[in-house]
């Protein structure tokens, strides 16, 4: 055998070969994309790496900001909320995905849409329904002011920020069990009742053990959707990390410290990725079973179907009518306000243009490394995914600090521009447009692009004649989703936007800290109705 | 065409995937115009060195040359593209988003006689009707020959089929290899054909390549290959082999069905015998030295296992119904035996 300088880069792509995966690409990847996903991976890695130098140049000062109790508090109080809100949403999702899936629940399908909906709420409106309902001023007060209540429990803090995350993310939860349960090879269930185990029995040795990756998968995603929030806890003043480094970043009396917490915050949210991407693997592992061709036989309620109904509908009640109910009572009281609607159409055109600008450059600069990745051994192309991923990890706040540092010293043309704006929210949101490219470029059979080289073409022209046609489905809902998560999107927006620029999220994040619910109300009923629907068309597909 | 000797010719050509040898030194020329059948298990290396052709695959060691011109040798690569090689894809991999008649003008997009190509290409495969459907409205067979016309519209100087009928039904399979055959006649292409099935290999090639564990084992005409094996492998992979213990002597190998003549080199001592299963016949008699002892019905003709009276079996074919186990049967040879060299483990049973 011969041992030429190409033998690297052949052994590795035999390899892949001999993994079930054909390449066709003799001379190895095309230049171009290698070089394009390098761009794109160093523009992800620079305010990063820049944030650490920073931090690390404050040096003992750092440590000692670090080390107060203060920080010891505010980790105790994200780790707090993250666990309780990680533990209730299991609570919940589990049986309400088991009854909507296995049982002989009437409605199902309905009451699968109703306890799916709440995904489309964003955290920081999760905060406007529990202040506009149930804090002070609020909607639950003035009803019952003249019954004598002047006074209800308060709402701020960490009771506020619990309930409002764990009703808007619970779904999270809910639809990866779901998934599994669907999945589930319902014979080893049978299995089990026919070696004499009954009905809870089984459930508890049988189904609970095959779901317990699905829940832990879908459990680390509420828990990392928790440390990065932002809009819950600021609205509900609840002292975690994001909320504190917001603070310190405000008050810019000591930037580094927010730097540093920012940096304990990124290692915490990465600690947990690498744990969720850990239960995921396994999970694919456990559910790669035939369901079965027979229909499914669901399980009979009997005496437990009034309780269900009843869990089902307060869950709905809480995480559904209570937020539309909020938001029509202030609707109802804006009428009066004209200049709450007079500023509606310039927000939302902001909000539009950046999101459609964000959604459309993340297909674009997702496509290269995708196509690498798809196409080509992973072993080479992997870091550059594992630079697209970091976006999962990094709270907003922490993206949004370290171009603020970024910009501000090193690059002061782009500082406060869109540019820098925009950059932020494809740092953040890349992965989504990533997952859904290469979705799609995966389905695109290889021996398609075989045939079109073997009938005269070139790779690019391959690309445009046949890969890129056939992925446009995939491609075009990566776009979406992106452009609908920017348009939800907050702390991003409120540290990087260029001065005096307003989308539909800051106003209503403003509106409400400031306690003008009725300003926020049609502000929010815009962006919900933009944003619902490609919400819950993804729904189904996201992790 | 090209105007050499040969359309295709491989020296030396390996390749290695990890630590499996999947294409080992395999030496190969395939004349202009002929229909060459790569035969083998799956797994033997057929796929890989036709992709290695194609340039899908980037061989370790070895030259490739086709017409006249060398894609693969040290220091020289041509791209898939340049190479004037047409295939035919296993699942066809035809654009799904693209009707029959774009699917087809896809490898001579822009040439000046696009169109008459295209016709002529979809006359020949008789599926000229058809040019605004879309693949996926087409039958398994109209789809395959959409592929086949696909391949031959640039006329390329060699044809590549990866086991093309290995997605079609029992039923259509043989009509659309003969039409494809005649297709490919008519279009007086070089092919070079794989597929693991032998009765495809032996009823359309010209010359049937066997190839084993990576390396060529033989190539030869259908019937030479049939009636010559070189190897005990060949023998058994190109049809059924009966193999006979036999002991030689001045020319002749003397076995439980008798004695044959050794023609060629004279050899002393033990050997083997290989019959075809159709090469014995039985006749029927109670003081027959032989018993069937299991039969397999197959419609237009059966399988019967006989126990000899060494305690060997053989395989022997039959028109029609079987004969019931039990039977007492005698044997006669109609042909003849092809000798083989002695194996440790083929004792007599």
């Amino acid at each position: 055998m011969a041992t030429s300088p190409k033998s690297a880069i052949s052994i590795a792509l035999d390899k892949t070969i001999l993994g079930g995966r054909r390449t066709h690409w003799s001379a190895g990847p095309p230049l171009p994309l290698v070089a394009a996903s390098f761009v794109v991976a160093i523009g992800i890695l620079l305010p990063l790496v820049y944030l650490i130098l920073r931090a690390a140049g404050a040096g003992d000062e750092l440590w000692r900001l670090l080390l107060r109790t203060r920080t010891a508090v505010i980790l105790f109080n994200s780790v707090a909320l993250a666990s309780a809100v990680t533990l209730s949403t299991i609570v919940l999702a589990v049986p309400l995905a088991w009854l909507v899936v296995r049982s002989d629940l009437p409605l199902r399908r309905l009451w699968t849409g109703l306890l799916i909906v709440p995904l489309a709420v964003p955290s920081y409106v999760g905060g406007f329904v529990l202040i506009g309902a149930l804090g002070p001023r609020g909607m639950l007060q003035s009803v019952l002011e003249p019954l004598g209540v002047d006074r209800l429990p308060a709402i701020y803090g960490f009771p506020g920020a619990w309930l409002a995350l764990t009703l808007f993310t619970y779904p999270y939860v809910f639809l990866v069990v779901r998934a599994a349960l669907q999945g589930m090879d319902y014979t080893l269930e049978e299995a089990s009742r026919s070696l004499g185990h009954n009905n809870w029995s089984t459930f508890r040795r049988v189904t609970l053990p095959q779901l317990r990756p699905a829940i832990a998968a879908g459990g680390l995603l509420v828990a990392l959707y928790t440390l990065s929030d932002f809009g819950a806890v600021s609205l509900l003043q609840f002292d975690s990390f994001t909320r504190v480094i917001y603070v310190h970043y405000q008050g810019s009396f000591d930037r580094h410290l927010a730097a540093g917490l920012a940096l304990v915050l990124v290692f915490m949210t990465l600690m947990i990725l690498v744990l969720e991407h850990w239960s995921r693997g396994r999970a694919r592992y456990h559910s790669g079973n035939n369901p079965g061709l027979r229909p499914l036989r669901r399980m009979p309620l009997g005496k437990w179907r009034v309780p269900a109904i009843l869990l089902c509908g307060s869950v709905a009640l809480f995480a559904l009518v209570m937020p539309a109910a909020t938001v029509g009572y202030w609707l109802v009281r804006s009428v009066s306000h004209t200049a709450s609607f007079t500023a509606l159409p310039g927000l939302a055109w902001n909000s539009l243009w950046v999101s459609a600008a964000a959604g459309f450059a993340a297909v674009v600069l997702a496509l290269p490394i995708a196509y690498l990745t798809v196409r080509f051994p992973r072993r080479l192309i992997k870091p550059f995914e594992y630079v697209i991923y970091l976006g999962y990890g990094l709270p907003g706040i922490v993206i949004a600090l370290s171009l603020v540092f970024f910009g501000a010293n090193v690059a002061p043309i782009i500082y406060q521009t869109f540019f820098i704006l925009i950059a932020a929210y494809l740092i953040r949101f890349l992965p989504q447009a990533y997952g859904n490219v290469r979705t799609s470029l995966l389905q695109v059979d290889p021996s398609l692009e075989e045939a079109s080289r073997n009938l005269g073409r070139s790779w690019h022209a391959t690309l445009r004649a046949v890969t890129l046609p056939l992925a446009r489905g995939g491609a075009t809902a990566g776009g979406i989703l992106v452009f609908v998560t920017t348009l939800k999107e907050l702390p991003i927006t409120l540290l990087l936007g260029p001065i005096g620029f307003k989308t539909l999220a800051t106003e209503v994040w403003t509106a409400t800290a400031e306690g003008f619910f009725a300003e926020a109300a049609p502000t929010i009923f815009v962006l919900l109705a933009i944003s619902m629907l490609p919400t819950l068309l993804f729904a189904g597909k996201e992790p | 065409m090209s105007i050499s000797l040969f359309a295709i010719s491989c020296k030396n050509v390996t390749k290695r995937f990890g630590s499996v040898l999947a294409v080992d030194q395999v030496e190969l020329t395939v004349a202009p115009g002929e229909f060459l059948s790569l035969l083998g298990p799956s797994g033997c290396g057929k796929t890989t060195f036709l992709r290695l052709i194609a340039g899908f695959e980037v061989p370790d060691t070895g030259t490739i040359e086709i017409g006249d011109v060398c894609v693969v040798g040290p220091k020289r690569w041509i791209l898939p593209e340049r190479r004037r090689v047409g295939m035919v894809f296993q699942d066809y991999a035809l654009f799904p988003h693209m009707t029959v008649a774009e699917n087809v003008a896809f490898g001579v997009r822009k040439w000046p006689d696009q169109r008459e190509r295209v016709g002529g290409a979809l006359r020949l495969v008789g599926l000229d009707t058809q040019r605004d459907r879309m693949p996926h409205e087409l039958s398994g067979g109209q789809q395959q020959r959409v592929a086949l016309a696909r391949a031959l519209a640039p006329e390329p100087d060699v044809i590549l089929m990866d086991e093309p009928f290995s997605n079609l039904d029992v039923a259509l399979r043989a009509r659309i290899r003969a039409e494809t055959r005649e297709i490919l006649a008519r279009a007086g292409a070089t092919v070079i054909f794989v597929t693991h099935d032998q009765e495809e290999a032996l009823s359309l090639a010209d010359r049937v390549a066997v190839m084993w564990g990576g390396r060529i084992a033989q190539v030869g005409a259908p019937e030479e290959l049939y009636r010559n094996p070189t190897s005990r492998e060949v023998a058994e992979f190109v049809g059924g082999a009966n193999f006979l213990y036999a002991h030689a002597a001045d020319g002749h190998a003397q076995c439980a069905l008798g004695s044959f003549a050794l023609n060629g080199a004279a050899h002393n001592g033990e050997l083997d015998l290989m019959f075809r299963p159709e090469d014995i016949a039985l006749t029927v008699s109670p003081d027959g030295a032989s018993r069937v002892v299991d039969a397999t019905f197959y419609g237009h003709d059966s399988t019967v296992t006989i126990r000899l009276d060494t305690g060997e079996h053989v395989q022997v074919r039959l028109l029609g119904a079987p004969l019931a186990p039990g039977t007492r049967v005698h044997c006669q040879v109609t042909a003849e035996p092809r000798t083989f060299l002695r194996e440790p483990q083929a004792a007599p049973s």
